[in-house]
């Protein structure tokens, strides 16, 4: 009842003709970011950041969430038609998408992965409404120690568990928490590492740092792809109708498993949606009747890691909505957009302003059928997007990234920091030092050690505050569980390597 | 960032990375612990959290230290090579970059003297060469409008003042 009553409440906000404009307008530029190659929705949002303080809170979230959302649904336009992915998330829809896509039925294609996403979109979105409350009136409890050790365990979790090497995402983590402390302390009014630079006083925003590590080293990928390959044609939008029932039945059960795949894979921290859509694509094949299939062409490779997608994404919004904590570096950047806003997620917002919350959510479900409508009648004209010449569209990127930065506070000392960021962004893909957890440990740097002090305060310098608190001594047991599982698996994996 | 230096090298990209940042660890924490604290009564102050990161970071620079001599070790033994590095990036895909970054620099120092619709129009004239030879008309015809377009629509739509710079705006 409580349930239903903050469900309506949540509709009758969403429905005001502003909030539905500022939703369609998410939509629409997250589809965008998600077609053109080189800008993902982490990025998208970065450049955005500056250029929206105008409009009202609600407003201005419910078109991020449109964004953040949307963004899964154009990545399968680009993978499918073009065979290279809009986002890592989509590398997966590539497979088969692409295949499809040469076999003349791109349109089944585009048609399967835009039906599977607004599926695990939605059915997300009730499993957001019906998590929502118990967690956030567990969180409700958390005290800074508890928070302290949530943070420390979603760091834990990112640095070693979504990455190929555990050892250099630790590495990574541990720049981004560094890079964090820079600028002013705020309790004691020092400043650190700013080496006589006033710039660092404010410390290191953490769009300077995601727009470089993120869009610039992603087109100086693209630069030197371009270099040795060339341009790439897309392929037509193929096909006579869009979908057969034969093929959405074939396409039915993927979407159930993928949606619950990826729902529970995103809301764990560290995992993120891309090992979500690696996941669903196994299991796809696994349970296939004709595995062989797979990669030729199977319509299920496309409908289970785009159902896949979409769930992971909207369950990454659980713990920052309910907790105020990210568990990827889109979300991070999420929550990062709403501190700009004046908003602090988590779950105190739930009890002081119900109405926001809900609205938000319930945005969600209307984003997610303009967005069916977007990408699926409506493909053909993002496809045309595809044929904006690489050259001039990287060039664009490049400017848009440029206004982002600059814009942040006027300093063409940022948009230095972001080409020095971008440098060493190329070498870090080069290099499989994972960016994610670099710009997740920038977010969550300074509310971790806010939390350490403000914990310790509480208890009169007490450390053993941390362990003492029953759920404070279950994250912290988890965080060292969950780092020394991926320890030995490195390690175990290292020795049949070798 | 240093360039890799050749794969059979002692000085790997990942041996250099964990040097380095042992050295600036190093040097970080020494000026750390000389910064003059604020005497207010606190369990910790604001240097214990750098230099407990700092004290991690060169913790985990030496895991990757480590970790980079055992996997140099394998193809010794036997193994096919390694199937980590896909191609080797050609010395015409570094000037390639290196010309991305050197107009990305030059646009950050025009951007405020000169303005941004002309430094706009020079950036993506200069970027779309990179990648595709040639087709200068139909370069400018996109450029010039497109950098018209979004300096008003930051500057008058978005209201984010933008450097208007030697043009008479």
């Amino acid at each position: 009842m409580d349930l239903w009553a903050n469900i309506s409440l949540g509709f009758s906000q969403a429905i005001s003709l502003q909030n539905l404009a500022y939703c369609f307008i998410g939509a629409l530029y997250g589809t965008v970011i998600g077609v053109l190659p080189g800008i993902g929705p982490l990025v998208g949002i970065s450049i955005l950041l500056q250029v929206q303080d105008e409009q009202d809170d609600v407003s201005a979230v419910v078109m991020l969430a449109g964004i953040y959302y949307g963004s899964a649904y154009g990545g399968s336009t680009t993978s499918i038609l073009v065979n290279t992915p809009g986002e890592s998330s989509a590398v997966v829809t590539c497979f088969d998408g692409y295949q499809m896509a040469v076999q003349g039925r791109a349109k089944a294609a585009l048609a399967t992965a835009a039906i599977g996403s607004f599926f695990a979109g939605t059915l997300a979105t009730v499993a957001i409404m019906l998590l929502a409350m118990p967690i956030a009136r567990l969180g409700i409890k958390f005290t800074p120690a508890e928070y302290f050790s949530l943070l420390l365990l979603a760091l834990t979790m990112v640095s070693t568990l979504a990455t190929e090497s555990p050892v250099k995402g630790l590495f990574t983590t541990l720049v981004g928490l560094l890079l964090a402390t820079v600028g002013m302390d705020l309790q004691t009014g020092r400043v650190r590492f700013a080496f006589g630079s006033h710039w660092l006083i404010e410390g290191v925003d953490f769009i300077v740092v995601a727009i470089g590590l993120f869009a610039i080293s992603e087109v100086l990928v693209q630069a030197e792809r371009i270099q040795k390959y060339g341009l790439q044609k897309r392929e037509q939008i193929s096909g006579h109708y869009w979908i057969t029932m034969q093929e959405l039945k074939q396409s039915f059960l993927p979407y159930v498993r993928g949606t619950v795949i990826g729902f529970l894979v995103g809301v764990l921290p560290g995992a993120g949606s891309t090992p979500a859509t690696f996941f669903s694509y196994a299991v796809e094949k696994k349970s296939s009747k004709h595995p062989e299939q797979f990669g030729k062409g199977a319509i299920e490779g496309v409908a289970g890691p785009e159902a896949a997608n979409n769930a992971a994404n909207q369950g990454a919004l659980v713990p920052l909505l309910t907790l105020g904590i990210p568990g990827s570096a889109t979300t991070a950047v999420m929550l990062g957009a709403f501190m700009i806003y004046g908003i602090q997620p988590g779950p105190l917002l739930f009890e002081k302003d119900p109405a926001f919350v809900w609205t938000i959510i319930a945005s969600m479900y209307i984003g997610n059928v303009i967005l069916l409508i977007l990408n699926l009648p409506l493909v053909n004209v993002f496809a045309k997007l595809l044929d904006l010449p690489a050259a001039l569209l990287f060039s664009m990127v490049l400017t848009f990234c440029t206004m982002g930065v600059y814009s942040i506070r006027f300093a063409v000392f940022d948009v230095f920091l972001m080409i020095i960021f971008g440098i060493v962004g190329y070498f870090m893909r080069k290099h499989d030092y994972p960016a994610a957890p670099l710009l997740l440990a920038l977010v969550l740097g300074e509310m971790m050690e806010q939390g350490l002090r403000r914990a310790l305060t509480l208890s009169n310098g007490d450390w053993t505050v941390f362990v003492t608190r029953p759920i404070s001594l279950g994250l912290l047991s988890v965080t060292v569980l969950s780092m020394s599982y991926s320890v030995i698996k490195y390690l175990r994996g290292k020795k049949r390597q070798a | 960032m240093k360039e890799t230096g050749g794969k059979k090298s002692l000085f790997t990209f990942d041996r250099i990375v964990a040097l380095s940042s042992i050295l600036i660890a190093l040097f970080l924490i020494h000026n750390e612990y000389n910064m003059p604290n604020p005497n207010i009564q606190q369990t910790i102050g604001p240097s214990f959290m750098p230099i407990a990161i700092l004290v991690a970071l060169i913790f985990s620079a030496l895991l990757i230290l480590v970790t980079s001599f055992r996997i140099i070790r394998k193809p010794e033994g036997g193994e096919a090579a390694p199937a980590e590095p896909p191609a080797k990036t050609t010395a015409g895909q570094y000037k390639i970059m290196a010309m991305v970054i050197l107009g990305l620099l030059v646009y950050a120092i025009m951007l405020v003297p000169v303005g941004f619709i002309i430094s706009t129009t020079i950036l993506i004239l200069w970027q779309a060469q990179l990648f595709q030879r040639g087709k200068w008309i139909r370069n400018l015809v996109v450029s010039i409008p497109f950098s018209i377009i979004v300096y008003y629509l930051f500057v008058h739509v978005l209201e984010v003042m933008l450097p208007m710079g030697i043009l008479p705006l």
